[in-house]
């Protein structure tokens, strides 16, 4: 049907013509195709590709009609008993092998015929090698069964290597003799069994391209990425477990009855930690294959799980008593630190409204207060211990009296009745304060703070959880100070304080690492993760979710705990895109919540689940369940709480309307949950229904319901800007909200109202830098950035009025579907805009700078034609604005920061830097800032610092070669400046470096540049070690652990982004970084890319030379050394020299460096500069 | 394309240049028009049969060149001619109706249906049967049925799936010869 690639299709044909039974094949498979076509069993896209391509041909038409024909008369006939066959063929009957069905299923698919003969080789000889016991616990498609076993020597499953290696010759042959879906497929599964997991996941998605409706396919994908997630560690597993399941879900849309698909789904169900998901698809996949020996193990696994729930209902109670009796102290601890919740200790309670002798609760208070105050410093039931010891028997009943009304309290708290609860718990409190039970008296207040959180209540949450802090520290209850600190980061999060709510979350955190509080672990890790889930940092969000499930016990641990942590792991896999698992976990915890019975859990997690199920497009199971949410809240009346219920099942109703397409009921949602939040007077949902009723006005075409939006969202934005003082909190938060003011620009740009299009760009651009250069410091305990103050951009007026003359800035807003243009200089400012395809120019520049920054082969010119499309994109749109005589600063947009301008190509063939001197800034306000202080830098005589290989640990960089151009660069660079300082080798300390580079007007950096793929604050310069290694830093070190004292101490040679920050440079006016992608670490939306240039520029140097990709040693030895000597003895400026040197390599004597891989990674970052 | 056929003469060398056996030269050259036809069929061309010929006659317009020096299997020859013949078309061709479905009238289809049953008759009743059960399941009863049927007549699967073919282009040939004799409307 049209689907075989050129070569495929070349050599099918080709056999076609000389086999003797391939014709016959094919059109037995033609008329396969047309029965299925008939039979409606053809997917929605073969059938139209059917339509229009298979029934081109006037003599397939007859045959299709020949077919219905055939088909109408079937009908209309009843087909023969079996017996009669005996009359007719007197011929032995023969078992046919099961495996020849499977071929002949095979056979079916003529379009990969040609390749079968190969790769069924190749696959049969897999599958024989491994024949003993199978390589993965994943099925693999095509791979018949063979036991599977862990062993723990470590010893590799038996495999016939002989037999695999021949395997593995004939797909690799396959994969490159015919390439195409079958061959990918196939050498997928052998790297698959080889344990190769990428290579396997590169050939699978390959194939998936090109065969987008193959269930096996997918669901070999799927096992590919259970294996690797497996293997890997942090967040990262997660993460890759949620995609495994995406793409098995495929599979399985594709064909529900997939057995492969089927068992894997439940193999990683069970990996994830869903056991109520994975008896579910265990008991699916037993229905459909109830015999084969693949079933057996399924049973076995089923009933594994089975087992597992049962013995997790044993009682901790007992268990306790056993331990007391037995004064074991490890387990009764154990058992005490785990046994906590939100309504206090389980153990402990169960002996506080009791029968027996009072003797009895004392000693067992007694021994929990002592194991408390050992293990975890806390002091909470030894001294509750000691007013049970000294009560009255009188007393000891109204003791008693109290904790029944926590009892009843906590039920109407379960149950939402928050008012009625605390009424009840005033009551409790003061007759604990009146029976002198102090610490339980603290213990009510907390619960009385709990239930105004959820009320909710903020003022009064907060001061009641301030008080409670202030009171836990002095008495040292340490349970109660985390429930505390959590309680505030709580708070803090619902006034969208993230910063001071990630603080008070650590400090719980760190406490009950201390304490071992199993319960206060899990909700510090919790809370952190939804913090950083709302700040768009999934990927750490999971890595707080993945020590969560390494805590927690599915068996033994509280419903309520589970619940959280299954919630807390829905959001990050949405937020992932992996809606499956996020589904899937939003399921299992729903099963917790209503066997809870706690209307706000359930409501949520109907929500929560009815949101996922909106993402995935399933819009009725969608609107169902948030009905179910909604309902809830309906139910409860008044009540505070059913009015958060409903404000926030309307919120994500809203989301789903507009999903769909139904704006006005959209907008009707979003309003219903304003209202009722005001109601509440919490406005913590408030910004997320604005932005969707702007999203619905602008696709309702209602300018000014839109405009008036934009102006609440906006002042909402700045509110944000100001809670969130991070740098790379605040990074990530603005990159999720950029379209909001992309929507902004947009809207003002076709009303024709140019500058506040423009102050919307700038209002939304490298405000984080722009905030870190003016005030900025990195607080002891934190590899972060602090921003104290929040400053504006600059206006249009303004930027114009304080541009130098000599300089012009071309800005660029790329939005969905439309690119921005401004340039603008002291004179005037010309606007233009091209309709784009966002995703096709994103694809177009990766391809670009994919092809630009790779080692060129001679003769190299496939970069070319995309170079002249860039430029007629880009630039020819503006080419009548620009002044050639001007320095072009252009500040980009997104996925232009990654682009080398100066390689795009005129129409009369000149790269652009032969026509500009070109740098970019990350904003027009920043470009300002940094060329007024140029200005202020550019007097007197140069001194230079020049580093050059640095003879760095090689030990700890093993893998990083030594520079000999790059001390030639440095000592050449050295010799044009009059004052000089040259570090080379062993010379070049970091301890050396941060000295002179203080002292220095030019630093010039020729060494390896170390990304971190954590966080770029540790990326690192590296530099000759010191001969001390006892103070060195590890090179890779928990950003979340990181004190003072980890931090560098000048010692371990690795200048790190974070050091830099604490320099200070008031002379430096450059800094060169002669290394490998310098000028790109990540890249956010709004802020623009991150990089080790980002330091320099906070700490005060206005100018500074990166790179986009990793360069050539030789080549950039070459280049800067022009690049210096034209600053020097030329007496060019900055971006002059780098464009004369850049010029020189390009038309120059060494053909092999004309190529822009070698000269086109340098940009000049910052402002406008005379030197 | 050309629009002149080559003369009786050439088309006997091509004939000899197939084979020395003129039976099994006629043979090879039907079989070879039969895979040209369809490789322009699977390529997408609405004029598949004019172009195999087009390919047919460029190449015996060659011929006598070829028996010199060409020293190949015949039918790749054929191959690569085809591949400049559709390169052309393509160059020609207009762009592609949306859809191909064949809009049948009703009277049409009720001949074909008379047609079909009369076909049936004249079947062998065990080839009867066979096409009877052979195409009588859909979905996934279709497999079970199958297998069961390769069984009981001791036959591999696929074995069986070439004689229903085999039956089944019998039947199709005779409802096109029944179509062609039916009166005209």
């Amino acid at each position: 049907m049209g689907e075989l690639t050129g070569d495929t299709q070349a050599e099918f044909e080709r056999r076609l013509l000389t086999e003797p039974t391939l014709y016959e094949e094919l059109e037995i498979a033609e008329d396969e195709l047309i029965d299925e076509y008939l039979s409606g069993e053809m997917n929605e896209s073969d059938r139209t590709n059917f339509e229009q391509r298979f029934l081109a041909s006037e003599e397939r038409r007859r045959k299709l009609s020949f077919s219905r024909s055939l088909r109408k008369h079937l009908s209309m006939r009843t087909p023969p008993t079996n017996r009669s066959w005996s009359l007719f063929f007197n011929r032995p009957v023969a078992l046919a092998a099961f495996a020849l069905i499977a071929l002949a299923v095979a056979l079916v698919s003529w379009r990969v015929y040609f390749t079968e003969s190969d790769v069924t080789k190749g696959l049969v000889a897999l599958n024989a090698a491994y024949r003993e016991q199978r390589p993965l616990e994943a099925r693999i498609s095509s791979f018949s069964y063979a036991p599977f076993s862990v062993t723990r020597s470590g010893e590799h499953a038996p495999v016939d290597d002989t037999t695999r290696d021949r395997a593995m010759r004939i797909l690799l042959d396959a994969a490159a003799e015919r390439p195409g879906p079958t061959s990918y497929h196939a050498l997928g599964r052998a790297y698959l069994a080889e344990k190769q997991f990428d290579k396997a996941i590169e050939q699978f998605e390959k194939a998936v391209q090109a065969s987008v409706n193959d269930p096996q396919l997918w669901s070999d994908l799927g096992a590919a990425l259970l294996e690797k997630g497996r293997t890997e560690q942090s967040g990262t597993g997660l993460e890759t477990l949620g995609r495994s399941l995406e793409n098995l879900s495929k599979a399985l849309q594709l064909n529900a009855g997939q057995l492969e698909a089927l068992f894997n789904q439940a193999l990683c169900y069970e990996l994830m930690m869903m056991p109520e998901e994975a008896e579910e698809a265990w008991e699916n996949y037993l229905a459909r294959d109830s015999d084969s020996p693949w079933a057996i193990e399924a049973r076995q696994r089923l009933e594994a799980l089975r087992q597992r729930k049962q013995r997790g209902t044993s009682d901790i109670v007992n268990e306790f008593v056993a331990a007391y009796s037995d004064r074991n102290n490890e387990a009764a601890w154990n058992l005490i630190r785990s046994s906590y919740s939100s309504s206090g200790n389980a153990i402990a309670n169960s002996f506080f409204i009791n029968k027996g002798p009072n003797a009895d609760r004392v000693g067992v208070l007694s021994f929990i207060g002592r194991l408390a105050q050992q293990r975890a410093g806390d002091n909470y039931y030894a001294d509750t211990a000691r007013v049970y010891a000294l009560s009255t028997p009188q007393e000891l009943q109204d003791l008693e009296g109290a904790h029944q009304q926590l009892v009843d309290a906590y039920a109407l708290f379960t149950q939402s009745k928050f008012d009625e609860a605390i009424a009840i718990y005033d009551r409790a409190q003061r007759d604990f304060e009146r029976l002198g039970s102090f610490a339980e008296s603290v213990f009510v207040q907390y619960r009385i703070a709990h239930s105004y959180v959820l009320k909710p209540d903020l003022e009064k949450s907060r001061q009641l959880y301030e008080r409670l802090l202030r009171l836990c520290g002095e008495r040292r209850y340490q349970w109660l100070a985390g429930q505390a600190l959590i309680g505030l980061a709580n708070n803090s999060v619902s006034r969208g304080e993230w910063t001071r709510a990630i603080a008070y979350s650590k400090q719980a955190l760190t406490l009950f690492e201390a304490t071992g509080h199993t319960d206060g672990l899990l909700r510090s890790l919790i809370q952190l993760s939804d913090e950083h889930e709302n700040l768009n940092q999934s990927p750490v969000a999971l890595t707080f979710m993945h020590r969560a499930l390494a805590i927690v016990s599915f068996e033994a641990s509280e419903p309520m705990q589970r619940w959280g942590i299954y919630t807390a792991l829905g959001l990050n896999l949405e937020a992932l895109e992996s809606l499956s698992a996020s589904a899937a976990y939003h399921r299992e915890a729903l099963r917790l919540a209503l066997e809870m019975q706690r209307p706000l859990i359930i409501s949520r997690t109907y929500a929560y689940l009815g949101s996922v199920y909106g993402r995935q497009k399933r819009f009725v199971d969608a609107v169902l369940n948030l009905q179910q949410a909604y309902d809830l809240g309906a139910r409860m009346g008044a009540e505070p709480n059913g009015i958060d219920i409903m404000g926030h099942a309307s919120l994500q109703l809203g989301d789903v309307y507009s999903a769909a397409g139904d704006y006005p009921k959209a907008i009707e949602s979003y309003e219903r949950c304003l209202g009722l939040y005001e109601e509440l007077k919490f406005p913590f949902y408030s910004y997320a229904a604005h932005r969707g009723k702007l999203l619905a006005y602008i696709q309702l075409e209602d300018d000014i319901s839109t405009e008036r939006e934009l102006q609440v969202l906006l002042s909402s934005l700045e509110q944000y800007r100001e809670n969130i003082t991070q740098q790379s909190q605040r990074n990530s938060f603005f990159d999720t909200q950029q379209s909001v003011f992309d929507a902004a620009i947009e809207f003002s740009y076709l009303r024709r109202r140019d500058q506040a299009a423009f102050a919307y760009a700038e209002q939304s651009r490298a405000r984080t830098l722009l905030d870190a250069m003016y005030q900025a410091r990195l607080p002891d305990g934190l590899l972060d950035l602090e921003l104290d103050n929040v400053n504006s951009p600059l206006s249009l007026d303004i930027i114009q009025q304080r541009m130098p003359d000599e300089a012009q800035l071309l800005v660029y807003s790329l939005l969905e579907g439309k690119l921005l243009f401004w340039v603008l200089n002291r004179t005037g400012i010309s606007t233009a805009e091209r309709d784009i395809d966002g995703p096709a120019l994103k694809e177009q520049i990766t391809r670009f700078v994919r092809e630009i920054s790779r080692v060129p082969v001679p003769q190299d010119e496939g970069f070319r034609d995309d170079a002249r499309k860039l430029y007629d994109l880009l630039i020819q749109p503006v080419a009548g604005f620009l002044d050639p005589n001007r320095a072009l600063c252009i500040i980009p947009d997104k996925t232009l920061g990654r682009l080398p301008f100066a390689a795009l190509i005129s129409p009369s063939g000149h790269y652009l830097i032969e026509d500009y001197q070109l740098q970019l800034a990350p904003s027009a306000s920043v470009f300002i800032h940094t060329s007024e202080l140029a200005a202020k830098k550019a007097i007197g005589e140069e001194k230079v610092l020049s580093v050059g290989d640095p003879s760095f640990n090689t030990a700890e960089f093993s893998s990083l070669p030594r520079l000999p151009a790059a001390a030639r660069e440095a000592e050449e660079i050295a010799r044009y400046y009059k004052s000089s300082i040259l570090l080379t080798h062993e010379r070049a300390l970091e301890s050396r470096v941060k000295a002179e580079i203080e002292k220095s007007d030019v630093v010039h950096f020729a060494l390896h540049y170390v990304a971190d793929p954590t966080s770029e604050m540790l990326s690192k310069l590296v530099l000759a070690a010191e001969a001390t290694k006892a103070d060195a830093v590890p090179a890779r070190f928990n950003i979340l652990k990181t004190s003072v004292a980890e931090r560098g101490s000048g010692a371990d040679g690795l200048l790190q982004a974070y050091e830099l920050y604490g320099l200070k440079l008031p002379r430096t006016r450059l800094v060169v970084l002669s290394a490998c992608q310098t000028g790109i670490d990540r890249e956010y939306r709004g802020e623009g890319v991150v990089s080790i240039a980002r330091p320099f520029l906070v700490i005060g140097v206005p100018l500074v030379v990166a790179s986009l990709w990793p360069v050539d040693s030789e080549a950039t030895a070459e280049l800067m050394t022009a690049f210096h000597r034209h600053r020097k003895k030329s007496l060019l400026s900055t971006t002059a020299g780098l464009q004369r040197a850049q010029a020189e390599m390009l038309r120059g004597g060494d053909p092999h460096y004309r190529h822009p891989y070698y000269w086109a990674a340098f940009v000049v970052t910052g402002g406008y500069a005379q030197f | 394309m050309k629009s002149w056929d080559p003369s009786q003469e050439l088309f006997n060398r091509l004939l000899e240049w197939l084979d020395a056996d003129r039976d099994a030269a006629g043979e090879k050259y039907e079989t070879i028009r039969r895979r040209l036809i369809k490789i322009f069929t699977c390529r997408g061309c609405t004029e598949a049969e004019d172009l195999a010929d087009e390919t047919i006659n460029r190449v015996t317009f060659k011929v006598a060149d070829l028996v010199q020096a060409y020293t190949g299997e015949p039918a790749l020859y054929f191959y690569g001619v085809a591949q400049k013949v559709h390169l052309e078309y393509l160059r020609k061709a207009k762009s592609v109706p949306q859809s191909m479905m064949p809009v049948i009238e009703r009277d049409q289809l009720e001949q074909e249906h008379e047609c079909l049953d009369c076909c049936m008759e004249k079947l062998p009743p065990e080839n009867r049967e066979l096409v009877l059960r052979y195409y009588g399941e859909e979905k996934q009863a279709k497999i079970e049925n199958r297998r069961q049927l390769a069984e009981e007549l001791g036959i591999a699967v696929n074995a069986l799936r070439i004689r229903a073919y085999r039956i089944r282009r019998e039947l199709y040939d005779c409802v096109r010869h029944c179509l062609d004799e039916q009166p005209a409307h």
